[in-house]
């Protein structure tokens, strides 16, 4: 009960802040309004009053936001103040669109969870290899990327940008839906496993049952707790739209709400994140239906949830070795100028001076590299340890957790992005806050899962019979018990908070040049990758170390799948 | 981990294999079913009515009961289910003949067609244990291995589970080879008993024989260390000293020499090898009949 | 080719110094004054949520006197426990222990008494923390209660782990460097830190290995000699229960029966 309360109040809280962007909103859109009507008018005080006026702003947040619900209810969204159209037509029009491509990305997702998860259903071996776990942690904008220049670019034969038929589907529908495939594919190829030690299995192939039987079985079994997850992987489809329709200008939803927030057009921003809220949360009403329907009336009660998986064993040798060679390239660069124009050696090839070449503008990439880890990585550290606090105090609260983590799971980083930038204007700030905010529900279920642990065993009832206080107890034991594996947890998630910021300054909502960080790096050699391909392929290949960083040490962690588990059951209470 | 372990189990009868936790029990039943983990590796053979055991044969001529058998229906399916797939398997039956005999072999053990219908967390705990014996003798094998399929029930319980099993492998013809480290269960079901101790075969015999007149000192320090009705009350038990070896931990002679209360020097160098006695087979050095 | 079996008893104990036993009733060992009961349990009802898990248990457990509880599983025999040391407040009910009625105490004021009435769990390695060295988990009822000092403390503990028949070189040992025998010793170390007269022994052989519970048994009669404590020992192995026990209790479906 207390979950759908929390659950209820989260909703609001989001759907408030959507309400009252226009008023919350840091730059003032009078002005940027104006310059889009007019560029001739001055911004005199009268002309921007008048504008105010016109769109209700000096009426203070409480009308403003009864006025947008009221809106809402008859299903007005208001008028775009840069285009002055209805934005509900345009809103559908850019549903349609990514409705189309996330439909085409399920599919190539689907295939490609099939293809990763056979061997494991055939053959009941763990795990789908480093390959499959690095394509399930590369974010969509890089993948995107790679397909545009290597099969667009240089391949050539594929449309690489618009929207006009089903040739323009396919890379955009490849980038949205390989990391999702692959990560079904994990998910299922790392429960299957643990499934197929339980002690039914040994039953039934005690009693003789053949394997077919056995392997259907255990797909049936391990796939009703998995839906959630699953459904997750949908909602992370909408924000993977945003950075794949931006890279290949498709006009969908996404690039639609990127496009209103740059240009601070706020009704539009606001219909198209209603939209794309309520595609993520309907993903996840989706997959609670598609889990009782798998279950049936029998097994509704029957608390399913799948065995511990054995995680399978990396050898340190490889984050460290992986670790090391991006550090090495980091201090090399730290060491260098990044920021001197050389206007002489723009976009040079590899040479003695410029060890990785240099940019549009002649600067180092090396030295631009080695800097941009300061803004992409240390910013990511400071997320990890905020989120991380969070996680350790919502985890000893695991209902209010719960609610909340449902919704910003239905809430990808990009979407956050997106929103924090409306209000605070794009920087590396709002980045850090958007990826907070979507960042600690794994690690307070990690820390509820820890927490629930510890006050079930018998020591600490030992204790209780000992005469120890609540408090005793927290500090000398529950503490210690849950903050070491939820540090742990958290540094471990740096590569990939890293991955998430890149992501939105790739999108221009994070880091403003001329910061060197990573994703605005890449974004900014992007358009150049054919004249100087290792220049601007050199972010990249940054970035794709941090991926493989970052499922590497994840696969070291041994607590790593209590989190998913316990993320399971927190999201099967509903 | 397990050496040099042989015995023979005799048509239609019950053979405990005991033991303490780590002394081998559940790798030798697993070995004979050809169900061991991956990393393990075996040598010997294993004879079952002559003719060598082969992993086709599961559940065929030898079936298994797993560990804890109140955990080991699979919660998805519906019970009879679970035994009309196993017949389909291995007796090639239509889906409607499979359904029908798996109806059967539940009503042989007292479950209704209404409860056959029924996924496991909606049966009882007694009737989740009838369908699990129900299922691994439905395929009527000539032996049937249950790996400590009681340990987690009262004696009053285990005592009811451990009859009915013996009862169907009657009715089916099966033998039954019951793994077990209660030495009570051993003592009031089984006809032969074989104790394991640090993955050898200590001692192998008739179980009133072992029991009553153990030949090698563990099972007699075992016994010793037991309180039975005969013990008086409120007295010191007889101990055994150190603790029992962990699995895979080797020594240059008998694995018990440095607990035994009879261990001479060549049982400190020298492995014993198995060798029969009197009605037995046992793997002791100092082991004799006593000249009555 | 087999010689007949001789009817020969079981190989028994190494004391048998011990006179037969008398018939029943057993007189206890240490029986206090006749009449005051250490611990005396009035109509206790334990309830989770509708299900009544104990209904109208009473009896007197003495000074120096081991009372056995046997029954099947689930019929309430660690809910009586939990709820004579008030880990789970009965439902309605009396609990008196040292003539103090402890379902009348709020946590606070059952600390002090806690000493005095000490659990001993089933399971000895989740019942230490698998954290903390071996002797720290000795020490902290002492200095949970005020008892620790920097001279006295450390004596204390190695006089409590030689008590319980372990190396003091385990003391520096965590649990899952000890075997499981080992374990329930420093359990029961721990249990006597601040000299409890009533251990409530839920289970504390039913995990160990067949080779390592006579030892438990004989350490559990050795303290008793010397300390003079009082036992309520719950166990579904009947016969371990007849060896240790003056009495023994059978409950039944939450009741106590005949």
């Amino acid at each position: 009960m207390r979950a759908t309360a929390a659950r209820a109040a989260a909703l609001t809280a989001v759907l408030a802040l959507t309400g009252l962007l226009p008023w919350l909103s840091g730059t003032d859109p009078a002005l940027s309004l104006l310059r889009a009507r007019s560029a001739e008018q001055e911004p005199t005080p009268e002309a921007l009053a008048a504008i105010r006026t016109d769109l209700g702003l000096d009426s203070g947040p409480v009308a403003l936001l009864g006025r947008w619900a009221a809106g809402l209810l008859h299903g007005d969204l208001g008028v775009s103040w840069v285009s002055g159209t209805e934005v509900l037509p345009a809103v559908l029009a850019g549903l349609q669109v990514s409705l189309t491509l996330m439909g085409a990305a399920a599919a190539v997702a689907l295939l490609t969870g099939a293809a990763l998860a056979a061997p494991a259903a055939l053959r009941g071996r763990a795990g789908t290899g480093t390959a499959a776990a690095v394509l399930a942690a590369l974010p969509e904008f890089l993948l995107a990327l790679l397909l545009l220049i290597t099969v667009g670019v240089w391949l050539g034969g594929l449309p690489t940008s618009g929207w006009t038929g089903p040739a323009h589907l396919v890379l955009p529908a490849l980038a949205l839906g390989i990391p999702a495939g692959a990560l079904l594919g994990r998910l299922v190829a790392e429960a299957l496993p643990a499934v197929l030690e339980e002690r039914w299995v040994e039953l039934w192939q005690g009693a003789g049952t053949s394997r077919r039987y056995v392997t259907t079985a255990a797909l049936r079994r391990a796939l009703p707790p998995l839906v959630p997850q699953f459904a997750m992987v949908a909602v992370g489809l909408t924000g993977g739209a945003v950075a794949v329709e931006t890279v290949f200008a498709v006009p969908g939803l996404g690039r639609t709400a990127l496009g209103a927030a740059k240009s601070q057009d706020l009704p539009l921003l606001q219909g198209a994140i209603l939209a794309l809220l309520t595609l993520g949360l309907l993903a996840g009403a989706v997959g609670s239906a598609v889990r009782r329907r798998l279950l049936g009336p029998a097994l509704r009660d029957a608390s399913l949830t799948l065995p511990t998986a054995r995680p399978t064993p990396v050898p340190t040798a490889v984050p460290v070795a992986l670790g090391a060679v991006l550090l090495t390239t980091i201090g090399w660069g730290l060491l260098r100028e990044p920021y001197a124009i050389h206007t002489t050696a723009r976009l040079a090839a590899p040479s003695a001076a410029h060890p990785l070449g240099t940019d549009a503008l002649g600067r180092d990439v090396l030295a631009r590299l080695g800097h941009g880890a300061v803004p992409t990585i240390g910013t990511a550290a400071a997320v990890c340890l905020l989120a991380g606090l969070v996680g350790l105090l919502l985890g000893f609260l695991p209902d209010t957790a719960t609610g909340f983590a449902d919704v910003t799971n239905a809430l990808p980083p990009v979407v956050a992005g997106i929103m924090v930038a409306a209000v605070t204007g794009p920087g590396t700030g709002a980045a850090a806050l958007a990826v907070t905010l979507t960042a600690w529900p794994p690690l307070a279920s990690h820390a509820a899962a820890l927490t629930q642990e510890v006050r079930a065993s018998a020591f600490l009832t030992a204790q209780r019979a000992m005469g120890a206080s609540p408090l005793w107890i927290l500090s000398r034991h529950v503490l210690p018990a849950v903050a070491g594996p939820v540090a742990r947890h958290a540094v471990l998630r740096l590569p990939g908070t890293a991955l998430a910021l890149a992501s939105l300054g790739f999108l221009g909502l994070g880091a403003q040049p001329p910061t060197p960080e990573w994703g605005l790096l890449l974004n900014e050699s992007a358009d150049y990758a054919e004249r100087a391909p290792v220049a601007a392929l050199a972010p990249a290949a940054a970035l794709a170390l941090l991926a493989a960083l970052a499922v590497t040490l994840a696969a070291m962690t041994t607590r790593r799948r209590t989190t998913t588990s316990q993320r399971k059951s927190l999201s099967l209470a509903r | 981990m397990v050496r040099g372990v042989s015995f023979d189990v005799h048509t239609g009868e019950v053979l405990a294999l005991t033991g303490e936790s780590g002394a081998g029990k559940s790798l030798t039943a697993r070995a004979l079913l050809g169900m061991l983990p991956r990393e393990a590796t075996t040598d010997g053979t294993v004879l079952l009515r002559g003719t060598a055991v082969t992993p086709a044969d599961r559940g065929r001529r030898i079936a298994f009961v797993p560990q804890d058998a109140l955990s080991a229906l699979s919660p998805v399916h519906p019970v009879g289910e679970q035994i009309a797939l196993a017949l389909r398997s291995v007796q090639g039956l239509s889906r409607k003949d499979a359904r029908s005999r798996a109806q059967r072999a539940l009503a042989e053990v007292g479950i209704t067609a209404t409860a056959s219908r029924a996924h496991p967390h909606e049966l009882s705990g007694g009737m989740r244990q009838r369908a699990v014996i129900a299922l691994a003798t439905v395929n009527t094998p000539d032996l049937l291995i249950a790996d400590e399929p009681t340990t987690s029930l009262d004696p009053a319980t285990q005592d009811t589970v451990l009859t009915l099993l013996r009862e169907r492998c009657t009715a089916t013809g099966a033998s039954l080879l019951l793994v077990t480290h209660a030495l009570d269960a051993a003592r009031s079901h089984a006809d032969h008993i074989a104790v394991m101790y640090a993955g050898t075969l200590t001692e192998y015999g008739p179980t009133d024989h072992v029991l009553n007149r153990p030949l090698t000192p563990y099972t007699t320090a075992l016994l010793a260390s037991l309180p039975t009705a005969d013990t008086p009350p409120r007295t010191r038990l007889a101990t055994l000293p150190g603790r029992p070896p962990t699995p895979g931990e080797t020594t240059a002679g008998c694995a018990f020499a440095p607990r035994c209360p009879q261990a001479t020097d060549r049982c400190h160098t020298q492995q014993p090898e198995p060798r029969s006695l009197d009605n037995r087979i046992i793997t002791c050095h100092n082991a004799a009949l006593e000249t009555p | 080719m087999n010689p007949p079996v001789p009817a020969t008893p079981l190989i028994v104990a190494d004391s048998p110094a011990q006179p037969t036993p008398s018939a029943e009733p057993l007189a206890p060992p240490h029986a206090g004054p006749a009449g005051q009961p250490l611990l005396s349990v009035r109509d206790l009802v334990v309830r989770y949520g509708t299900t009544t898990a104990v209904d109208g248990v009473s009896f007197d457990i003495h000074a120096g006197e081991t009372v056995g509880l046997v029954g099947p599983s689930g019929c309430g025999k660690s809910s009586t426990a939990a709820a004579v040391l008030q880990l789970r407040r009965p439902h309605s009910g009396e609990v008196r222990f040292d003539d103090v009625d402890l379902t009348a105490l709020d946590e606070r004021q059952l600390r002090p008494v806690r000493q005095r009435l000490q659990p001993v769990f089933q399971d000895p390695y989740g019942s230490l923390s698998p954290r903390r060295r071996i002797r720290d988990q000795i020490a902290e009822p002492l200095r949970l209660h005020g008892r620790w000092s920097h001279s006295a403390g450390p004596r204390r503990v190695a006089e409590l782990l030689d008590m319980t028949g372990l190396n003091p070189a385990l003391g520096s040992r965590f649990p899952h460097e000890l075997s499981g025998g080992q374990c329930q010793r420093a359990g029961i170390a721990r249990a006597l830190a601040n000299t409890p007269r009533l251990l409530i022994l839920d289970e504390p052989i039913s995990a160990l290995d067949a080779s390592l519970r006579a030892g438990i048994l004989n350490l559990l009669l050795d303290l008793q000699d010397g300390l003079g404590l009082s036992y309520l020992f719950i166990s579904h192995d009947i016969t371990a229960v007849r060896h240790l026990s003056n009495r023994i209790l059978t409950m039944r479906d939450g009741r106590l029966v005949r």
